[in-house]
């Protein structure tokens, strides 16, 4: 699993991407993880399941995850493989189509 | 009581044809085995013995092991049996659970005021803000909509007197829920600390596409 989110990082590292994890291990697994080079993005602690954050969201499985667009909206959840893929794609060209439209 | 005899006596001259519906629907629940569930069967059998003694936990089992065609007819005996209430919530919940907006809308049309009254109603706005958060195919006009429609429905079901105490609250988180957390939502701002203690938010990466995953592996 890590592996696939290593790669997502790596392919759209130089675009308008970002992978932001809330992690709920323990602080001192998670430190462990960055420090090793298995988790190469950003994460907030939440420390443990149902966490605050996690609480926040109201998450009930685990993993959720949400993809949010240029303008911080919620666009899909829990997408996974190809569509994730594809849906990411989508959302990065219309992030640099209206940064190109600011400018 | 007086119907009963009269269904004894006429047991007595016609045989096992009346009165042992019941009866025969339960030795058919027995005998069946998982891949091979009878519930339009059993749901027939019992039919015309609806006030019989024992015809709830056919029901139930109907209920629990039917498929769609099974559960709709349900709609139409189990305000027939005697009244039960638990019954009438575990079909409420099977329905809301299989996403059954026709069935439940039904029942809830026959229900009385109060506690049963309001978690089937609670039961219709969670299965439509579902039914608007899984289906792949809606453009963003009809995802909003169906969220819409669950907001409403939520905000009159909490606004009613006398409301559970749970349902009350189950609406609330709902309705958050449906308010902040679904597509079409801007996403709650989350402020944390990374694995160094750096203090940080998700807004930091408005402009960007951002992946979100809640995850651990404990």
């Amino acid at each position: 699993m890590l592996q696939y989110e290593r790669s997502l990082v790596e392919k759209w590292k130089d675009e308008p991407f970002a992978l932001v994890g809330v992690n709920t291990d323990p602080p001192e697994t998670l430190s462990k993880l960055v420090k090793n080079g298995t988790v190469t993005w950003r994460n907030f602690r939440d420390e443990k399941v149902g966490g605050e954050i996690s609480g926040k969201w109201d998450i009930v499985g685990w993993p959720t995850i949400y993809v949010l667009d240029h303008k911080g909206v919620i666009r899909h959840v829990n997408l996974h493989g190809n569509d994730l893929d594809q849906a990411l794609t989508k959302l990065i060209k219309k992030a640099k189509e209206e940064a190109g439209e600011g400018k | 009581m007086k119907a009963r005899l009269t269904m004894v006596i006429m047991g007595l001259v016609i045989g096992p044809v009346l009165g042992d519906g019941v009866k025969e629907a339960k030795k058919l629940i027995s005998e069946s085995k998982k891949n091979e569930v009878e519930a339009m069967k059993v749901l027939d059998l019992v039919t015309g013995d609806l006030t019989e003694e024992g015809v709830d936990q056919v029901i139930e089992w109907v209920i629990e092991n039917g498929f769609a065609e099974e559960r709709k007819r349900v709609g139409e005996v189990v305000f027939s049996v005697p009244k039960n209430d638990q019954l009438i919530l575990k079909y409420v919940r099977v329905l809301g659970f299989f996403g059954e907006r026709g069935p439940l809308e039904a029942v809830i049309g026959k229900l009385d005021k109060g506690r049963l009254h309001q978690e089937a109603r609670f039961r219709l706005a969670l299965l439509v803000s579902e039914d608007a958060q899984r289906n792949l195919t809606l453009t963003d006009a009809e995802r909003a909509a169906g969220n819409q429609e669950a907001v409403g429905l939520l905000e009159k079901l909490g606004k009613e007197e006398g409301l559970n105490e749970f349902v009350e609250k189950w609406v609330e988180d709902l309705l958050y829920k449906v308010t902040h957390l679904v597509v079409g939502c801007e996403a709650p701002e989350i402020e944390g600390v990374d694995h160094d203690g750096n203090q940080f938010r998700l807004s930091d990466y408005r402009g960007k596409v951002v992946l979100l995953p809640f995850w651990g592996f404990w």
